[in-house]
């Protein structure tokens, strides 16, 4: 006891004269601390070897994690491998100052070239593939509707340039918060059903990843509300959901600029709290299934509807063309519909000079100063394309780079030659049997028109220059246009059709399996061709006549093999959301000469 | 022996470290669908000059009363509060406490029966480097029925807020947690700082800038502090403190001169107090002091400058003793001078040192 | 008693003393959070001890843009002894006295020792003892990921304040710092960054990979990215620092090409004169392959690999140079200092065409002039300086500008016939203008050659540009004589022709000149990109006439001047002088160099508003070495300067060939 109060008593002078008052206890404490010998202390092992397990984590994912430089290394971003072959995730605020072909640096120290491949600009989410090396470590794709609140991450990146030496900076926070709706800011970007964290993102996080504390891809980090302080941290950043940029992957490697959807139809909260219709576009297939101004929205996509940044939420996450089912009430009657989404964008809007506002990873621009003005202020050119990629990157409007659309074709279409040879099949096709109904039905295919004989009626649709597609039979969406849509596909491809490229997959009405899906335009005639996945056999199509008109949807099953070619046993045809009727073949027969 | 002293010593550490180590449960989400059910989202006035309008409060009562900073916010008649499930609600000020920044706000929906916060059972304490979540509507980032943000942090500091320099520009005056969390955003004043297990430590208080350090501070105002007024708001029985007149009449009644200690000309923004001369006979000369002494503290407070020495002398009381602390050289030396009973008053014949303004460089000899 | 008490002892006694809610929580197993939690509490107490609280009294209210604060900062103990280290943000304000608070509450008045102004730290002392030293983290066991719990002593609070976070990166800012993710700022720059095991890994400071100087970087306060000087580096410059000698990034004085600073390879640029690089013989053109053992592919990966070294450091560089590959071992310095123009003290006589090279005729000799004190004379014959062979006025010229000031010189001269060896001390190159100087006589060609170029004053267009230029020559042109040239840059919306031609001829006529003025396209005023033409028009008066490389001068009046001294600045081969009339200068001057000479002159009214912006100019050159001289014409407002201004500035042109 003597030494306790010999301390005290070295103690009580400072205590006197020193913002110390009252607290004498803790000087007791102080004092002895300060006159312990240097002490180390037993660590909870559990706490250890967390902290081992994050260690390790942190530095197996940093090998995917790439820091990408535009601009003569002046601006750039970050990024993060998806692929072995290259397929990198990054924001489309990143690449667009960075133009076709970028400088990435991965944490090997290496730097390689990287070439665009497909932007989703109202996203903010870019493709990139980065060239040299056929086995680049990369990230394993999570499940981001898996998150909670207050779930530990990891966002990795290049903020402020840091990353001299390539090495990205880790962070480490919570989920604060899930499914986020960030406004568009006097642009066209728009973050919806966005992963809201405190893990610190700064200027230069853009495009990096955010990980799960287990390591999975959960997100793309792309904003940050930094207006409190300017371009700087203030616990609050949003990343893209990795689920939305799984429904956009094919899109984004078919090359494109890939668009959003919007329902044609705009939504308000009530005062009970009701989310309903408050405009409608009268060509909208919404509106041709019935929904009107007033009604009140039930669920969308499978969720149910509760809030206006909700339904935001839902339709922000999924490419233009998509089917979602929709369930709408009105006077307590439940209408249940399948919608396809309608682009949200004119193609100009996207390509065009709409720029999104300054964001992480782009510097501002150099202001222009007084006069006279310096030559060198100009920003400097894009880098020339290195020669051994030159051939990576072919332009054509509304493709970020063509090339991955010619690749992406090439894989869709070599299933087709196991259907045999159509090409030397000139002249008429007929096809004969009965329907699922039972009635016997006739259908000619030939290059003058086709006909069908179904029911003791008959019909034919013209196919000279002058003959306009018809709507034959009457809420067909125009079966006959559409069977010589078939025709020519079979015998020409792409050759049949004024353009001809591939869109990405969706699932195959909306519900089935995902289907990679190839658009043909042929005047204002457009279709849609599905093909199944693994072997790329043609499932069906949809033909449309002409724009904001229910189309006429094909679907084959069965197979019939004549000679080498193989034909469908059924051909469904439905259109308006209801069955036409379900063709069962049950003769082929090829004929030269021009139909009756 | 040295046994006991460690004994003592953990006694003594417990206090500080010590907060009630209930709900080790294995995952967060408990205590954040609690708290996320007693938070709701405020929308008032503002909008204008950047001036938000909206911030956020926490149910402390099951018959709808919410607790909240007081803030531009709330001066308006279409105060609206949005709860957890999204339910809209018309709400009113029942009261405040403006020198606490806070407001406790009644919902005019009587038949809610909301899950509310305990003040007594709910409330906890915590030290540095205890974790802590931070629950606010900051950036408006939730509307409807969207749960707040969530921010993780530990407590930086336990810590008066207030230094007598006004140090921040709060009307808070007492001890904060301060957090190493950006807690303190637009939008996110009346937001709660809970530790991991769900007990409540603070609110959140408003926007804040250090002047000291000109940094933003994030910090919230202890439970403890506001347990009562809010209490007594409710039971409709409170009072308004009184601020303490020490502070509002901060008009410097001593000077200088009237210890005998002449200052060196305070040409500078931040002109260190030296002494320049010390009159004979006078009770800095009695004191010792002398010409070049570097006056460092006046009653424990560090004096950065000329004008804080003047500030800090124009608080100090009649008749106590004037402690300072001055380095000579490479020393510090404590020094006692008699405060005389008569203030400073107009009358006295004009000096040329002149307290209230920043002084400039004729005030001296 | 406490010696007595074993470590193991000791420890585990300390860890019921730092674990009271695990050893009396109501709850028996804890979660990993909440035991995380407590090594956290138990960490920072370990160091707390070593942590101490910085006040300072007095000192400026900004750096720069930056308002300064008067809070308490940190600072860790680094010896028993008294020494705290600490950020130099700390200190910015140039604080009149420090003050420590140690942990149990004792202060003392702290000596600032010395400063490391590559990674931003001061060395603090107070007279005190027994201080306790925390334990330092080994350098090579940081992990990126691992915990790093920041510390300072900022609140008034007996407890040190904490922000908890990983460590986000290593080697950030050039090598120097590591990266963390915890709070950093204001309320802990100067405190410990600590691991889980109580151990320090470094001292928190604010840094930037793009600007230098104690406030750089703060502006990232609080947002996630902090930096820590690791302390095992800290100690390593301790010796060095407790000397009280400042510690400077070290320099080797190359610029590098310019590029894409990830993807284009270190190619050197230039060399500066008088450097380490070009004492060990570093050359433009060199492409650095390795530096100290590391490989470098790229611009950026020099800096990182130079970035964490001092002036005094030694290190060795390999460039590649062709096909061969050269090793150099550097020692870097903290200060490139600017070149210094040497003198001697002559006027060389200007050579007829077709004259044979055989020296250097000395016209006259400049009072108190190196050459004067050694008794060169007029008449003599320069032939060599030491070992070189002199052969024209430029390459002795050059050869004098490559000695350094105070240099040595044995120069050889031919005197009516005879051979002399003279010595001297080279001087630096005098800036004031003699009020007489005799001027070189060009008699008329006799007879006058049938293929003159224009004379007299005349107007003309240059082929390939839209501008035009007025010009003057005078009647007696001599192709033989090599002549100075004088471009006029006329101020914004007046040529000002009339008056410039008039005061101009006979200085012209005298000083053997020719005078161009060249018209901005637009009247308003000069645009940048309209310096191409000037060039072109130099170019083309050099083949059109018997020009003096020696003597090529811009001249400019008021506004004027900023393209004057862009143009000079930009075509460094071209121009040898600026006179410059009542302008101050706006841009950062570049680099003096001995191969580039340039020389400015200055004129001003007293009364004009801006003369002392261009007092201030002239104190900037003055600050990299360049000879300027400044002339101020007593009443007089913003106005072109007068005859004898001029007549001077005439005068400053025949010396401008003086080596």
């Amino acid at each position: 006891m003597r030494l306790l109060r010999r301390l005290l008593r070295r103690v009580r002078p400072l205590a006197d004269r020193d913002w110390l008052l009252g607290s004498r206890a803790w000087l007791v404490v102080l004092v002895i601390l300060a006159v312990l010998p240097r002490v180390s202390f037993a660590v909870d092992p559990a706490v250890l070897a967390a902290e081992a397990k994050r260690i390790g984590v942190a530095s197996r994912l940093a090998t995917s994690v790439v820091a990408i430089f535009s601009r003569g290394g002046r601006g750039g971003g970050s990024g993060v491998l998806i692929s072995p072959d290259g397929y990198a995730l990054t924001n489309f605020h990143v690449t667009r100052g960075a133009g076709t072909f970028m400088k990435c640096g991965l944490s090997d120290g290496q730097l390689y070239d990287a070439v665009i491949v497909g932007i989703d600009p109202t996203g903010d989410v870019a493709l990139i593939k980065l060239l040299g090396r056929d086995d680049f470590p990369h990230a394993t794709l999570g499940d981001s509707d898996t998150l909670k609140v207050g779930d530990w991450t990891f966002a990795m990146g290049n903020p402020f340039l840091l990353a001299t030496d390539f090495q990205p900076t880790v962070t480490y926070g919570i989920v604060s918060g899930l499914h986020r709706y960030q406004y568009p800011a006097g642009t066209i970007l728009e973050y919806t059903d966005c992963i809201q964290i405190d893990t610190s993102i700064n200027p230069g996080n853009s495009g990096g990843p955010l990980f799960s504390a287990g390591g999975q891809l959960m997100g793309i980090n792309g904003r940050g509300s930094f207006e409190k302080r300017g371009r700087v941290n203030s616990g609050a950043g949003y990343a893209i959901s990795i689920n939305q940029i799984k429904l956009f992957m094919d899109h984004l490697r078919s090359g494109r600029v890939v668009d959003h959807a919007t329902l044609g139809a705009t939504v308000t909260t009530r005062e009970d709290g009701a989310v309903v219709v408050d405009g409608i576009l009268d060509e909208s297939e919404a509106y041709r299934r019935g929904l009107r101004e007033g009604d009140e929205i039930i669920s969308f996509g499978g969720r149910s509807v509760r809030s206006v940044n909700q339904f935001k939420n839902i339709l922000g996450i999924y490419p233009k063309g998509w089917k979602l089912r929709l369930v709408f009430r009105r006077e307590q009657v439940r209408t249940e519909t399948l919608l396809r989404l309608r682009a949200l964008h004119r193609a100009s809007e996207l390509t065009g000079s709409s720029k999104p506002k300054p964001k992480p990873g782009r510097k501002p621009k150099p202001k222009p100063g007084g006069k006279p003005r310096p030559p060198t202020r100009k920003r400097p050119p894009v880098a020339k394309p290195p020669e051994k990629y030159k051939h990576l990157h072919v332009k054509k409007r509304g493709f970020a780079n063509y090339y991955f659309n010619q690749q992406e074709q090439k894989r869709v279409l070599s299933g087709m030659s196991r259907l045999g040879d159509f090409s030397g099949a000139a002249g008429a096709w007929v096809l004969a049997g009965k329907t699922a109904a039972g009635d016997a039905f006739r259908l000619t295919v030939a290059d003058v028109g086709v006909g069908l004989s179904w029911k003791q009626k008959a019909y034919f649709q013209e196919l000279d220059k002058a003959s306009e597609p018809l709507d034959e039979p009457k809420g067909s969406g125009g079966l006959l246009y559409a069977m010589h849509m078939w025709r020519s596909f079979l015998a020409k491809r792409e050759k049949g059709f004024g353009e001809f490229f591939y869109l990405g997959s969706e699932p195959l009405d909306g519900v089935g399996a995902r289907v990679d899906v190839m658009i043909s335009e042929l005047g204002n005639v457009r279709c849609r061709w599905y093909f199944d996945r693994k072997q790329g056999r043609l499932l069906g199509f949809d033909s449309q006549r002409v724009e904001e008109t229910d189309e006429c949807e094909i679907r084959f099953s069965g197979d019939i093999d004549l000679d080498g070619r193989h034909w469908p046993r059924t051909i469904r045809v439905s259109s308006a959301g209801g069955v036409l009727a379900s063709f069962g073949v049950e003769t082929v027969t090829m004929k030269a000469g021009a139909a009756q | 022996m040295i046994h006991r002293i460690l004994t003592i010593v953990s006694l003594l550490l417990l206090s500080l470290t010590w907060c009630p180590s209930i709900a080790h449960g294995q995952s967060i989400q408990p205590t954040i669908q609690r708290v996320q059910q007693r938070t709701v989202k405020v929308f008032g006035a503002g909008g204008i000059r950047r001036l938000h309008a909206y911030s956020t409060g926490f149910v402390v009562s099951r018959q709808g009363h919410v607790a909240t900073v007081w803030s531009h916010v709330l001066d308006t008649e279409e105060l609206t509060v949005v709860l957890a499930d999204g339910r809209k609600v018309r709400a009113k000020v029942l009261g405040a406490e403006p020198q606490l920044d806070l407001a406790v706000l009644e919902l005019q929906d009587k038949e809610l029966d909301l899950p509310a916060w305990d003040l007594e059972a709910d409330v906890s304490d915590a030290g540095p480097g205890t974790r802590v979540l931070g629950f606010s509507n900051m950036f408006r980032v939730a509307t409807g029925d969207e749960m707040v943000s969530v921010l993780h942090g530990v407590v930086a500091a336990k810590a008066p807020l207030a230094t007598r320099r006004g140090a921040f520009e709060s009307s808070y005056e007492g001890t904060a947690f301060i957090v190493d969390a950006v807690t303190n955003n637009p939008g996110a004043g009346g937001g709660v700082l809970v530790t991991r297990a769900g007990r409540l430590l603070g609110m959140i208080g408003k926007e804040l800038r250090n002047s000291e350090s000109n940094t933003w501070v994030n910090y919230a105002v202890p439970i403890s502090e506001l347990k009562q007024p809010i209490q007594q708001i409710i039971a409709g029985k409170y009072r308004a403190r009184q601020r303490d007149p020490d502070e509002t009449n901060a008009v410097a009644r001593f000077r200088p001169l009237q210890f005998g200690i002449v200052l060196v000309p305070d040409v500078l923004f931040r002109t260190p107090a030296f002494i320049d001369g010390v009159q004979p006979g006078s009770a800095a000369a009695r004191a010792g002091l002398q010409p070049d002494d570097l006056i460092l503290f006046i009653n424990g407070d560090l004096v950065q400058s000329c004008r804080v020495f003047k500030q800090s002398l124009g608080r100090i009381d009649a008749g106590t003793v004037l402690k300072l602390t001055v380095r000579r050289g490479d020393k510090l030396l404590p020094v006692e001078l008699p405060v005389p009973e008569t203030p400073d008053t107009p009358e006295t014949p004009k000096k040329p040192e002149k307290p209230e303004k920043p002084a400039t460089a004729g005030d001296t000899k | 008693m406490v010696a007595k008490c074993g470590r193991g002892r000791m420890s585990l006694w300390l860890t019921i003393v730092l674990v009271p809610s695990v050893s009396l929580g109501q709850q028996p197993a804890a979660n990993l959070e909440s035991l995380e939690e407590q090594a956290f509490k138990e960490a920072s107490a370990v160091v707390a001890p070593s942590v101490v609280r910085i006040q300072t009294v007095g000192g400026l209210d900004r750096v720069g843009r930056v308002l300064t604060g008067t809070a308490a900062t940190t600072g860790v103990v680094v010896s028993a002894d008294g020494y705290v280290i600490s950020s130099a943000f700390n200190f910015a304000s140039r604080p009149a006295s420090v003050l420590v608070t140690l942990a149990d509450g004792r202060r003392f008045p702290a000596k600032i020792i010395a400063n490391d102004w590559s990674r931003m730290l001061t060395l603090l002392k107070i007279e005190a003892e027994g201080l306790s030293v925390p334990r330092v983290a080994p350098r090579d066991g940081f992990r990126v990921g691992q915990w790093a719990i920041a510390m300072g002593r900022t609140y008034e609070s007996p407890l040190p304040n904490l922000s908890v976070g990983i460590i986000s990166a290593l080697d950030r800012i050039w090598g120097r710092a590591l990266q963390t993710d915890a709070k950093i700022s204001p309320a802990n720059y100067g405190g410990p960054l600590v691991d889980i095991r109580g151990q320090v890994i470094g001292v928190l400071v604010p840094l930037s990979q793009r600007q230098a100087g104690r406030t750089a970087g703060v502006e990232w306060y609080d947002s996630g990215i902090g930096f820590a000087i690791p302390m095992a580096d800290i100690l390593g410059t301790l010796p060095r620092l407790k000397t009280g000698t400042d510690l400077l990034p070290g320099l080797m004085g190359i610029t590098l090409r310019a590029g894409n600073v990830y993807a284009s390879a270190a190619i050197i640029d230039r060399v500066r004169f008088n450097s380490p690089a070009e004492k060990a013989g570093l050359q433009p053109g060199d492409v650095i392959a390795n530096v100290d053992g590391q490989p470098i592919r790229r611009l950026v990966q020099v800096r990182n690999v130079l970035g964490n070294k001092y002036a005094g450091d030694t290190i060795s560089v390999v460039v590649r140079r062709g096909e061969e590959s050269v090793e150099q071992k550097i020692q870097l310095i903290g200060k490139l200092e600017p070149y210094t123009p040497t003198f001697l003290g002559i006027l060389p006589a200007r050579r007829k065409q077709g004259e044979a090279a055989t020296g250097v005729v000395v016209r006259g000799i400049l009072p108190e002039s190196p050459a004067a004190m050694a008794m060169i004379r007029p008449g003599d014959t320069v032939v060599q300086l030491d070992d070189t062979p002199v052969t024209d006025s430029a390459g002795l010229f050059d050869a004098i500008s490559r000695r350094r000031v105070g240099a040595d010189v044995t120069v050889h001269v031919d005197r009516n016939g005879a051979r002399q060896k003279i010595s001297a001390k080279l001087a630096v190159l005098p800036t004031q203008v003699p009020a007489v100087l005799e001027s070189q006589i060009i008699a008329a060609p006799d007879p006058k050659p049938a293929d003159l170029p224009t004379i007299g004053r005349f107007n003309k267009d240059l082929a390939g540009h839209d501008n035009n230029f007025w010009g003057f020559v005078p009647e007696t042109y001599n192709p033989a004589h090599g002549y100075g040239l004088v471009v006029w840059i006329h101020p914004g919306s007046d040529t000002m022709e009339a008056d410039i031609y008039d005061l101009w001829k006979p200085i012209c006529e005298q000083r053997g000149l020719i005078l161009v003025g060249p018209r901005a396209k637009e009247l308003a005023g000069w645009n940048l990109n309209e310096a191409g033409f000037i060039e072109a028009l130099v170019k083309e008066m050099q083949q059109k006439y018997n020009i003096d490389d020696q003597r090529i001068v811009l001249h400019g009046y008021s506004n004027g001047c900023r393209f004057a001294y862009h143009l000079a600045f930009k075509y460094r081969t071209l121009f040898r002088g600026v006179a410059a009339s009542s302008e101050p200068l706006k841009v950062t001057p570049p680099e003096n160099r001995p191969d580039l000479r340039l020389q400015f002159f200055l004129s001003c009214g007293d009364k004009d508003n801006l003369y002392r912006r261009v007092q201030q100019t002239r104190g900037r050159l003055a600050a990299m070495k360049f000879p300027v001289t400044l002339s101020t014409e007593p009443g007089l407002g913003h106005e072109y300067p007068t005859l004898p201004v001029l007549d001077e500035i005439g005068r400053w042109i025949d010396l401008l060939d003086r080596i």
